[in-house]
């Protein structure tokens, strides 16, 4: 094969994975409150992802101060299902905070993480 | 080369294109919190679907003194969860020394562990070289066994107080290659110890876990340098166990489902090469892309 034809072929290949339908793992994109960030009230948790998610396979937990902070159930966004929220139960006290998240994306792939954020007195 | 293979390959590809289907799928290199990217100087902790192609490499002057150009694909396939098989292979353009494809090179593979909470991930396999399957007198003449040892280890366990070193990871690799015969074509083969290591920044994992990132393009950034050496031990001409080396400076743009990756390849010394080369390599991760086809194991689906 001369380097032309591999060359060539190596752009065929390459088009046609970048056309293909690709689903892939959900990463954290944006977070609010923000990654690291302050806020001075936060009334919801809202992941936005790189992916669209499984709501029933994904969740949210937060912990602060006192402790394990109630949130309602981990939802997805009804127009975009990368975005999965939780709506916090009672408001925070100044403090920080840590988000843990776990996400399965549509084809069935796990992330998890985790982040702070410090909500200001 | 057979001058049917673009043709076979174009087929295997537009089947592949067609194959999508429901069923759970498989990640790539994912321990905890952290994603280990693909690392062209030695390979990363994982076992996954994915194809390199191409890794192309620019050295000015090589150990023999020879400019150098090389092109090459390495494709591996998971065969049950954890364990893949993996074939690589490419042509080389040297100038003096003239045109062929190096020997094909197999290699299974098997991810024996992951500890989620401290980002550590392990992986053990054996690569073969196969002689006689090159081309152009780039062909050795016995086949050589590597048994390899990957490791990965993110920092993500460190305290909250240290933040800003959280999106380290460092990973390496240690082998040996074993020629089949002492010797061969008139010459010594010899035995070698390789080693290499990479030291990691993920950007993608600080937006993710430390601090939020604005800009779009560094979010999906990881800057790293790569480390690798090789040290003739045993069965060696005499004044030849020199160890080579190279340090590759660079970056890897990880997306989705691909990744792109450049580095700087500089030798660490006269027997290693002169001046500094480039490679760049284009890494498709087939769990993505194909997640319930070629991207889940043939065996052990959920």
């Amino acid at each position: 094969m001369s380097m032309r034809s591999f060359l060539r072929l190596g752009a065929a290949l390459t088009f046609a994975f970048a056309a293909s339908a690709a689903f892939a793992h959900a990463l954290l994109d944006k977070a609010t409150p923000p990654v690291g960030g302050a806020v001075s009230s936060a009334n919801e948790i809202r992941l936005k992802f790189t992916e669209g998610l499984e709501a029933k396979f994904s969740g949210i937990a937060l912990s602060g101060p006192g402790g394990a902070v109630p949130l309602g159930a981990a939802s997805v966004d009804p127009g975009d299902n990368s975005v999965l929220i939780a709506k916090i139960g009672k408001p925070l006290a100044p403090g920080t905070y840590t988000v843990k998240w776990h996400a399965v994306s549509v084809d069935t792939h796990h992330t998890q993480g985790d982040f702070d954020f410090t909500v200001k007195p | 080369m057979s001058p049917y293979l673009p043709r076979v390959l174009s087929g295997a590809i537009a089947a592949m294109a067609a194959s999508l289907c429901l069923s759970p799928a498989y990640s790539h290199a994912v321990c905890g919190n952290r994603v280990f990217p693909a690392t062209l100087g030695i390979d990363d902790p994982g076992v996954g679907d994915e194809l390199a192609l191409p890794t192309l490499t620019y050295l000015p002057s090589n150990s023999n003194g020879s400019q150098e150009f090389d092109a090459s694909i390495s494709y591996t396939k998971t065969i049950f969860p954890g364990f893949g098989l993996s074939i690589t292979d490419g042509p080389s353009w040297q100038n003096p020394g003239g045109y062929g494809w190096g020997d094909i090179s197999t290699e299974a593979k098997y991810n024996f562990m992951c500890i989620p909470e401290h980002e550590f991930m392990a992986s053990a396999g054996l690569s073969i070289e196969w002689a006689n399957t090159g081309t152009g007198g780039m062909s050795g003449s016995t086949n050589t066994y590597s048994p390899v040892l990957d490791v990965g280890k993110g920092f993500g366990d460190l305290p909250k107080s240290l933040n800003i070193l959280r999106p380290f990871a460092i990973t390496a690799e240690i082998s040996e290659d074993l020629p089949g015969q002492a010797w061969s074509g008139g010459g010594q083969n010899s035995t070698n110890f390789n080693w290499g290591f990479t030291v990691q920044y993920s950007l993608p994992y600080y937006n993710a876990n430390v601090g939020e990132i604005d800009n779009p393009f560094f979010k999906h950034l990881i800057p790293l340098t790569e480390f690798t050496f090789s040290k003739p031990i045993a069965n060696f001409a005499p004044g030849t166990n020199v160890t080579t080396g190279t340090i590759q400076p660079g970056a890897i743009y990880m997306a989705s489902s691909w990744q792109f990756a450049l580095e700087a390849v500089i030798p660490i010394n006269s027997a290693s090469g002169h001046g500094a080369g480039v490679v760049g390599e284009l890494h498709f991760f087939f769990d993505d892309i194909f997640p319930d086809s070629l991207g889940k194991p043939i065996f052990g689906g959920k």
